[in-house]
């Protein structure tokens, strides 16, 4: 029944990797977990191979559980692979580091430490001379529109603001790598959206290589440069699509019939493959229609 | 300007304890129970003023700063005591599992033991003074300390760890700079607790029959039936409680610019 959809579906599916040498590379990764207590072992990646260019903005969609938070875990050196290899620059990740950013869901910053302080973690702990990082958390803080919130304290911003400093904190680093674990999925559509076009302004100056996570099919493809779906447990690559919209993008760009196409395309691929993870979670009585 | 909100909080806060005074009085008014069982309101005040400024020709009258001082001692020196070993174990011991697989069960297993039990080994090894006040207070303190400061240690979110691991932590600043400070509200409950056990440790340890200090004189006042005395004393230690309480929340928000949450 999945493979009669994903047929159907009439997705462009285009090869990802260009001429750019490859970024970040997952080579045939497999993830398993161990329950704690005690139940069989699970499969949440099975066999995945995925090259992301440099520059590249790719966003990566699926049902939740699909293994899609533990891709971004193993490039960000918080887990490691039970087996396959994880390539930045051809070279293995070994651990965090201050190359690739990451922006987290939410509740990710330090609450003891004001907005400026907590924008200033990264370059303190790099050792880099005051002024220069003062000056650079400034400008960040003004390129998120967050200079008059300075002194203030997480817990006295609203959860959009919050991730605008989360965004600052990460990119002060200059991290030719930025991460992002779902990082506007718990803020209302309206603040979504202004923080979606905050980001594309961001990385059309500075091009990044960004890995995005999402459950938003309309996200990704506002702004991904590649959107890759991936299967209910365990994850495979599904789908991988260039989304080459004209850029520089902004919110007008969701009314095109071309957007809104393959935004149907993939919502109805990504819906199948919800399906798929719930039945498998209720158990394997599926009810045979053979008959 | 007059704050109403204020006022009323203070009102919520104050109308039982008035209440309390009120009912007091007339039953000692109304000769329902002997004086020397409860005596009234205005007797235990006068007794508390004598006692703290002195006046009359009472053996305590006056007597409060001296006592006082002696209690303070021994909390002191008991609560550092206990500061000094729960702090630092709690947070080696949170930080690293492996350590605390070798000592964690030890400390639990002693912890199962009632503080007061160890009242008569101490008096075995302190004698009758300062020392078996100061190492009961310790050991009374030290649990609550260790235990929140393991716990605020070992349970720091996540999520902190990978952000600042991510943005160019090493494992030693991490401590320095995520785990401590996430800890702190939780170290601070354990200070507090432990500030708070080391006044009823401190009764314990001086009802062992030592001269000066104020679970001393409590015990003292029991022998001579002066239940004035007995409660002006339940207050002035209750007070105090609460008093060395508010300087340590004062010291370690303001002093040590630690934020409270």
């Amino acid at each position: 029944m999945t493979d009669a959809l994903a047929a159907e579906a009439p997705v462009r599916t285009m090869p990802p990797s260009d001429d750019r040498p490859a970024k970040i590379s997952f080579r045939n990764i497999t993830k398993e977990f161990v329950s704690q207590a005690g139940g069989p072992a699970m499969k949440a990646i099975d066999g995945l191979s995925l090259d992301i260019a440099e520059k590249d903005f790719v966003c990566l969609i699926g049902p939740s559980g699909c293994g899609k938070s533990t891709l971004l875990n193993l490039i960000a050196g918080f887990e490691s692979a039970t087996s396959g290899e994880v390539l930045l620059d051809g070279v293995g990740i070994k651990g965090p580091g201050p190359d690739r950013g990451v922006v987290f869901q939410e509740g990710a910053l330090f609450p003891w430490l004001n907005v400026l302080d907590n924008v200033c973690y990264g370059p303190k702990r790099l050792s880099v001379p005051r002024q220069r990082y003062l000056a650079e958390a400034h400008a960040i803080l003004r390129q998120v529109g967050l200079s008059a919130f300075a002194q203030y304290l997480p817990a006295e911003l609203s959860g959009g603001m919050r991730q605008r400093v989360a965004i600052a904190r990460a990119l002060i680093n200059q991290p030719p790598v930025l991460l992002m674990d779902e990082p506007f999925g718990a803020l209302d559509p309206q603040t979504r959206v202004l923080m979606q076009e905050m980001l594309l302004q961001i990385w059309e100056r500075d091009n990044r290589t960004v890995l995005f996570i999402t459950h938003d099919v309309e996200e990704a493809l506002f702004l991904g440069s590649r959107v890759v779906v991936m299967s209910s447990r365990p994850g495979r690559v599904l789908e991988d699509v260039r989304a080459d919209l004209p850029r520089p993008r902004d919110f007008s760009v969701l009314k095109e019939p071309e957007f809104v196409k393959v935004k149907a395309d993939l919502f109805a691929l990504v819906r199948e493959q919800t399906i798929a993870a719930a039945a498998d979670s209720a158990g394997s009585t599926r009810p045979s229609r053979i008959k | 300007m007059f704050n109403f909100d204020r006022l009323a909080a203070i009102g919520k806060a104050a109308y039982l304890p008035v209440v309390l005074v009120i009912i007091w009085a007339f039953v000692t008014e109304s000769r329902w129970v002997p004086a020397y069982v409860l005596p009234s309101p205005s007797t235990v005040l006068a007794t508390l003023v004598d006692f703290i400024f002195g006046g009359s020709e009472q053996s305590f009258s006056g007597t409060f700063v001296k006592h006082f001082l002696q209690s303070l001692y021994r909390v002191a020196g008991g609560f550092a005591c206990g500061t000094l070993l729960g702090v630092p174990l709690g947070i080696v011991l949170g930080y690293n599992r492996g350590i605390g697989a070798f000592i964690e069960p030890t400390i639990e297993l002693s912890r199962a033991v009632p503080g007061i039990c160890w009242l008569p080994l101490a008096l075995v090894w302190f004698g009758i003074g300062t020392g078996t006040s100061v190492f009961l207070i310790a050991l009374g303190s030290f649990y609550s300390i260790f235990l929140s400061t393991l716990g605020g240690v070992r349970y720091v979110n996540p999520v902190l760890l990978r952000a600042g691991r991510s943005l160019g932590a090493t494992e030693s600043s991490l401590l320095y700079t995520v785990i401590l400070p996430a800890a702190f509200p939780s170290i601070l409950s354990g200070l507090r607790l432990g500030l708070s056990y080391s006044w009823i440790y401190m009764v314990l340890g001086e009802f062992t029959g030592v001269n000066y200090g104020l679970g001393a004189l409590l015990l003292q006042s029991r022998d001579t039936m002066d239940t004035p005395l007995i409660i002006s004393l339940m207050a002035v230690i209750g007070t105090l409680g609460v008093i060395s309480d508010r300087i340590m929340l004062l010291f370690m928000t303001k002093i040590l610019g630690m934020d409270v949450r």
